[in-house]
């Protein structure tokens, strides 16, 4: 029985493997420093822009950073929570963030607002 | 439990608290599931603090150890999948190696650890191969460059054309992780192979960033033993009435007595034959500098103090002469102890001085 329960794990993570070849995020498939993330957020809730302590508490993450993991992650953060705790609230959220040093790109929650 | 993977796990517990993750939990904040969102708030991190303790310790005392690797492994997936700016996938690989082990039949052979190492491995190469930037060398070169600031590699780089070695190490690293180690883990006759690979591999790796990973620099080494084929008997055979013979023998046997975790049985007897001090392994005599290996590798304080060394405790380090970083010698003594070429070249070099006319005479 433990035997059996020890293999499905081992399966699930190969499912992860390949669950994350069509998704961005990468939880539970070992996918540790595959990308250098550099990042920056800035948050406006209900017109006034928050302070960085203020988004650090919020997200309980960095304002300004760097990330070894997916970047999806961090905009996971404020996905969940803006959809979560913070429904209410009328957050802007905008990211600034670059892959590897290439490329600057920037993601907005809610996803069609621009700031 | 067979004593090598007792011996990994209980080593684990005792890193994962010398590096201070005895304490990093945290409560339910954006978690990866969001079910756990339904749980009380402030409930998570102490539950999880007492069972860590709770369990870690009572491993410690050989209590029910099955049981407690499963509830340490629960621990830490817990604690990932409560929160994501929290996921560390070193500690993942924490929680799996506890719960693999807790996982594996009593007294069995431990292929489920060996599989979540060569998971973890395929994983790795798969989702580096498939990453554009890992492909071209654009990651190393913007990471070892822009981020570690490795002087070693941009003095060799601007050598060579543009981002070729940059493409190398990016390459040699996707082969490893994808091809060599799950290959040489997989295949038995071939693990002490890869278990040289592997630890050349993250020792390179380490001594180019300066960086650890956390808990995986140490997890992924304590993993191995799950690799090693531990003897089931260590027999020792002196002459007590040989004064050089009996110090030794009482060298081995203070080795001995510090069997905290691995259970080794050491029987004195009348030395056979000429010689007068030899180690037998599993009934077979092992002799030169094979036996000390041996007698070392099997004593659970050799690994204790490695942990310290590789998790640079900061409460003993404080107390040095010197700012050293202990996981460069604990490395290399690991790496230069444990190599059969040492042997082979302790062995010539005693053979020599025993046959030099001096010595004869």
């Amino acid at each position: 029985m433990r035997s059996r329960v020890g293999t499905a794990i081992l399966l699930i993570q190969l499912g992860m493997i390949v669950f994350a070849r069509f998704h961005p995020a990468r939880y539970f498939c070992w996918a540790p420093h595959d990308a250098q993330a550099e990042y920056e957020l800035s948050v406006v809730v209900a017109g006034r822009a928050l302070s960085d302590t203020e988004i650090r508490n919020r997200y309980r993450m960095a304002v300004r950073g760097r990330d070894p993991r997916a970047i999806q992650h961090r905009m996971d953060v404020v996905r969940i929570y803006e959809t979560t705790y913070g429904r209410h609230e009328d957050a802007r959220v905008r990211m600034t963030y670059t892959i590897n040093g290439l490329n600057p790109r920037t993601w907005t929650w809610p996803p069609d607002v621009t700031q | 439990m067979r004593p090598h993977v007792l011996l990994a796990v209980k080593a684990l517990f005792l890193c994962l608290i010398f590096k201070g993750y005895a304490t990093k939990f945290t409560d339910v904040f954006v978690p990866v599931w969001p079910v756990l969102d339904l749980l009380p708030v402030g409930l998570l991190r102490p539950l999880l603090i007492a069972i860590f303790w709770g369990a870690g310790t009572t491993l410690l005392l050989n209590r029910a150890v099955r049981s407690c690797c499963i509830a340490l492994g629960i621990v830490y997936l817990l604690a990932m999948s409560a929160s994501i700016p929290a996921y560390r996938n070193a500690q993942v690989f924490c929680g799996l190696f506890f719960l693999m082990v807790g996982l594996t039949e009593r007294d069995g052979d431990p292929w489920l650890l060996r599989w979540q190492v060569i998971v973890l491995y395929f994983g790795c190469g798969v989702n580096k191969f498939c990453e554009p930037d890992w492909r071209s060398g654009q990651y190393m070169e913007y990471w070892l460059r822009e981020i570690v600031g490795a002087a070693p590699y941009g003095f060799v780089a601007d050598l060579l054309p543009a981002m070729l070695l940059s493409w190398l190490l990016c390459w040699m690293t996707i082969i490893i992780e994808l091809v060599v180690l799950p290959a040489g883990f997989a295949i038995r006759r071939f693990n002490r192979t890869a278990i040289w690979i592997a630890v050349f591999f993250h020792g390179a790796s380490l001594a180019l960033t300066h960086n650890d990973f956390g808990i995986f620099f140490s997890a992924i080494l304590l993993s191995l033993f799950s690799f090693i084929r531990w003897p089931r008997s260590i027999t020792l055979l002196y002459d007590a009435s040989d004064p050089v013979s009996l110090r030794r023998s009482r060298y081995v046997e203070m080795l001995r007595h510090s069997h905290l975790m691995a259970q080794v049985g050491v029987a004195p007897a009348v030395a056979p034959t000429e010689r007068r001090f030899s180690v037998t392994v599993d009934g077979q005599d092992v002799g030169g500098f094979a036996a000390v290996q041996a007698v070392v590798g099997l004593s659970a304080l050799t690994w204790l103090i490695m942990c310290i060394m590789v998790t640079e405790v900061p409460v003993i380090l404080k107390y040095l002469p010197f700012d050293l970083n202990p996981q460069y010698p604990a490395l290399a003594f690991g790496v230069v102890f444990f190599s059969p070429v040492t042997a082979r070249l302790v062995d010539s070099r005693l053979r020599r001085r025993e046959n030099s006319p001096l010595t004869s005479a």
